[in-house]
């Protein structure tokens, strides 16, 4: 693929002539916002699809358009398609959408994580359709010969305003070829936003409910190979030696290749290979600490007294407001490690050939992926392909790429296109979990009753930071200290969906609400003076909107009728996180001497809604997640080795378990940001603080189901 | 419906699949007795070899007669994936806990990860390919228009779950649709969606 040529803004859309008629007004995601931007050469694009980025007019009007970042149920693919066709006014109905491949010369941040596609996008996507109805439009005014701003546009029609003429967008592209863009095209006012704002259905859909191969796990091509890898069970083990005799004469499978701590099973059919693995002989031998959950347990215990800790933030003076505290509350809170659990195993496919190697599958990185790639294997970084398949959920494990590794280092050993496909057990055995964390959290309130100094540590496993100092109630208190330290263990971690805050948020929250209790008031109020206090008298430097967060906690209180319900137990939770407020209550009832959860009203502020249907769906998906993952999520660790290895011993959340929910969002203009994570991290706190609401009993650790009230001295 | 209350697995049976004993939800469905394993072997002509016993079997998917040559212990979900490139069944977590991997044999739900070529005989098989011929199956339809999926990955089994239960019980109350769905993870927590299409679509069958 010969190289875009860089070029100035003026020349930002080229267009030129589609094999089946129609044109392609290409424009850059990465640079749509500033000066510079890649001209598509005709040659590079003609009858093939999926390399370069570039929204497609075809001269029976049909748009495409095509998805840079990883779908993986963020409905990513049908959001930022739905941002570009406002801005041109396009007909919704004849938007089609592909997912691009890896194309670090024309996207940037071609990822999925952190809820940052959005925001990072909006206005990029925006000026990429704005761009291309500019044109569209000058090219109508041409054709009547009057001026542009006798035009509109609508559905994917230039409309003469006078005469009530029109043309189709298909029939205009050609003409739009000839015309330059001038430096800025003006944006639509939100007010007559038609796409944006509404609920288009999820754009896979139908590829999707009639069973079509579009995730990695799916993916085949003729002469490729399928390969398990046993990996060590226990961390901090290594392989010592490796009998695959036995494993190598059963039928289907082709070789048993051991690579670094991996023994690949290699063969032709899945079935074959996962019985040929059961043959295999492996011996393993120490190779650093081996650890158990016991361990962990006491180990962040005496973290939290170190004095080792690492500073975060500092407010005021922290010894002085205890000392002359009328009150002090003191309280820890722990959770243990958590596998993804994504539906679809880890798997990736990989084709090391001497010319070049493919890498396909689902990632939630693929730039990061073939970077270390190209490390791994010595090739330079413009000779690996990575096309992004649909990811059958991430969660943040598909943020590392091991397995894009392992598949490109067996395909270069065996020299044959390999898929490497894990199993559940090897998903829930192979690392990458949500880290163990424990928090102490201290509290020195005045005679009044006022919060003035507060103290928070953070231990972790493999968590360099497990605090996020900046977060409310920062900037509330005067006199402030966060700090946390770190174990390092050979179990791995990673990202888990809202990473830190999805068990932080819990902590925080729940913890606030045993100093509302302590200073004699009602959580929300005490909540609202805080921020408040961060108004009138902010301590240090605030980082979150105060406006913001007020006003999901009173839209909150007010649509679930906070305090004024009878026979129905609340409990309160806001959360600023990843850039969108989210406030939860949970509404519980006791049932047969036990809370039962019934229902979770959620306000969320993300800024302008993109799609409404697709924005409730991440809310709902997000509270179910972290709903089911405090009651119920844990990982334990026997001798190095996850205790949990499959459904069966590991519990998630199912159908009959889950709470109404009611969302909410605020209308107010900003511009828009994630909404992948921000729902999850309130709800177990709301859950929480709701439970004790309704039976007394404080829920400090997770999971919940083994805590009082739901674990009692007489089991279940 | 919602509770917080430990759930009691419906079904804590230990049953026999293939050299391991694994505890499931639907053991009626998903285990292979010993007897009925090595019954069914012999009905088949088996061609040993030095590497394993491969045979040929006939069976009958979406209407179509296929044939296969494989072990016979090969799970169901590995015919249509492997073999027949029916990749809308999911493979998820082996053990017939999550449903992913659900089709219909005879119109009852199973989990074709953990049920053997050898056990299907002449039972007719539907995988999501075969539940419609342009995806509009009324309950396809539902998933559709409710906007069902997030990841999607969970979905062919999820509706393939929900076929059996309106067949059997075409107007579910909540709580029966509840009951039935259980068995089907989804990681997402589409729930409330799932439950809702359900509900939209016995209204049209």
């Amino acid at each position: 693929m010969p190289a875009p040529n860089k070029t100035s803004r003026r020349d930002f859309i080229k267009l030129s002539s589609l094999a089946g008629g129609g044109l392609l007004l290409g424009f850059s995601w990465s640079s749509a916002e500033v000066g510079t931007s890649v001209i598509m050469n005709p040659a590079n694009f003609t009858g093939e699809l999926g390399f370069n980025s570039y929204l497609s007019i075809a001269t029976n009007g049909t748009i495409t358009i095509f998805s840079p970042n990883p779908e993986l149920g963020q409905n990513i693919m049908t959001s930022f398609p739905m941002i570009v066709a406002e801005e041109l006014d396009a007909d919704w109905t004849k938007v089609k959408v592909l997912q691009a491949p890896l194309d670090t010369a024309k996207f940037d941040r071609q990822l999925t994580g952190g809820s940052g596609a959005i925001p990072h996008s909006w206005k990029r996507l925006r000026t990429a359709g704005a761009s291309a109805r500019f044109l569209l439009v000058a090219a109508a005014a041409k054709k009547w010969d009057t001026d542009a701003t006798a035009c509109t546009t609508s559905n994917g029609y230039v409309i003469h305003t006078l005469t009530g003429k029109k043309l189709s967008y298909g029939e205009l592209a050609e003409e739009a070829a000839a015309i330059s863009l001038p430096p800025d095209v003006p944006l639509k006012n939100r007010k007559d936003f038609k796409i944006i704002g509404s609920s288009p259905r999820n754009v896979e859909n139908k590829k999707i409910i009639t069973g079509k191969g579009i995730f990695g796990l799916d993916f085949y091509r003729e002469g490729m190979v399928m390969a398990m890898i046993q990996r060590p069970p226990s961390f901090g083990t290594k392989v010592k030696s490796v009998d695959a005799t036995a494993a190598k004469a059963m039928p289907g499978i082709i070789d048993v290749v051991t690579f670094k701590n991996n023994v690949a099973i290699v063969g032709k059919s899945t079935w074959a290979i996962m019985k040929a693995r059961k043959a295999v002989k492996i011996e393993y031998t120490k190779d650093g600490n081996i650890e158990s959950s016991s361990d962990h347990d006491q180990l962040l215990v005496s973290m939290l007294n170190s004095d080792k800790a690492t500073e975060r933030r500092k407010d005021g003076d922290v010894a002085t407001a205890f000392k002359q505290a009328a009150t002090i509350i003191t309280s820890e809170y722990q959770c243990p490690f958590l596998p993804h659990n994504a539906m679809e195993p880890m798997n990736f496919f990989a084709d090391v050939r001497p010319d070049g190697v493919e890498l396909i599958g689902p990632t939630q990185t693929p730039a990061s992926a073939r970077q270390a790639t190209a490390k791994l294997l010595n090739i330079p970084e413009d000779k690996i392909t990575v096309e992004i398949t649909r990811l059958g959920g991430g969660f943040g494990r598909r943020l590392k790429f091991d397995f894009v590794l392992e598949a490109a280092e067996l395909s270069s050993i065996i020299k044959k296109p390999v898929k490497v496909i894990w199993t559940r057990e090897d998903d829930m055995m192979g690392g990458s979990y949500r880290p163990a964390v424990r928090y102490r959290f201290e509290a020195a309130l005045d005679e009044k009753g006022n919060l003035i100094g507060y103290k928070l540590r953070g231990a972790g496993i493999n968590l360099n930071n497990s605090t996020r100092p900046d977060n409310f109630p920062s900037g509330a208190v005067d006199n402030l200290v966060i700090d946390s330290i770190e174990h390092i263990s050979p179990v791995t971690t990673g990202a888990w969906r809202a990473p830190v805050t999805n068990f932080l948020a819990f902590a925080e929250q729940a913890f606030l609400d045993e100093v509302a209790l302590a200073a004699g008031k009602d959580p929300v109020q005490f909540r609202l003076e805080l921020l408040q206090k961060a108004r009138t008298k902010p301590a240090g430097a605030i980082k979150y909107s105060i406006d913001r967060m007020e006003t999901v906690i009173k839209q909150a209180a007010e649509k679930s009728g906070w305090g004024t319900k009878k026979g129905v137990s609340q409990g309160f939770s806001v959360y600023f996180s990843h850039s969108s407020y989210v406030a939860q209550v949970c509404e519980v009832v006791m049932e047969a001497n036990k809370p039962v959860v019934k229902k979770i009203y959620a306000v969320s502020d993300c800024g302008e809604v993109v799609n409404k249907n697709g924005a409730l769906q991440q809310v709902m998906g997000g509270i179910v997640d972290g709903y089911g993952h405090a009651m119920f999520g844990k990982l334990t660790f026997k001798d190095g080795a996850a205790e949990q290895m499959n459904f069966d011993q590991y519990r998630m959340i199912r159908m009959s378990e889950i709470p109404e929910i009611e969302a909410h969002f605020i209308d107010n203009g900003i511009d828009p940001t994630g909404l992948g994570e921000p729902a999850l991290p309130p709800t177990g706190g709301a859950v929480a603080n709701a439970i004790f609401k309704a039976t007394g009993t404080r829920i400090k650790n997770q999971p919940f189901i083994d805590e009082p009230p739901f674990k009692t001295s007489k089991g279940f | 419906m919602a509770s917080a209350m430990p759930r009691i697995n419906p079904a804590v049976i230990l049953h026999l699949n293939g050299d391991k004993i694994i505890k499931g939800r639907e053991p009626c469905l998903i285990a292979i007795s010993v007897i009925d394993f090595f019954k069914t072997g012999l009905c088949f002509n088996f061609r040993g070899n030095k590497k394993g016993h491969m045979a040929i079997f006939k069976l009958h998917i979406n209407g179509k007669e296929r044939q296969v040559d494989v072990e016979p212990d090969t799970p169901l979900l590995w015919i249509l994936r492997d073999h027949l490139g029916l990749v809308g069944a999911k493979f998820s977590c082996g053990i017939g806990e999550c449903g992913a991997c659900t089709v219909l044999v005879d119109d009852k739900a199973i989990r074709s990860c953990g049920f053997r070529v050898s056990k299907i005989k002449t039972s007719k098989i539907t995988t999501i390919e075969g539940l419609s011929v342009n995806g509009d199956h009324p309950l396809q339809l539902a998933w559709d228009e409710v906007d069902v999926p997030q990841c999607g990955y969970c979905q062919a089994g999820q509706i393939m779950q929900a076929v059996a239960l309106l067949k059997m019980n075409p107007k579910p109350t909540d709580g029966e649709i509840d009951e039935r769905m259980d068995f089907n993870l989804c990681r997402c927590g589409a729930y409330h969606r799932i439950r809702d299409a359900i509900k939209l679509a016995s209204t049209k069958i």
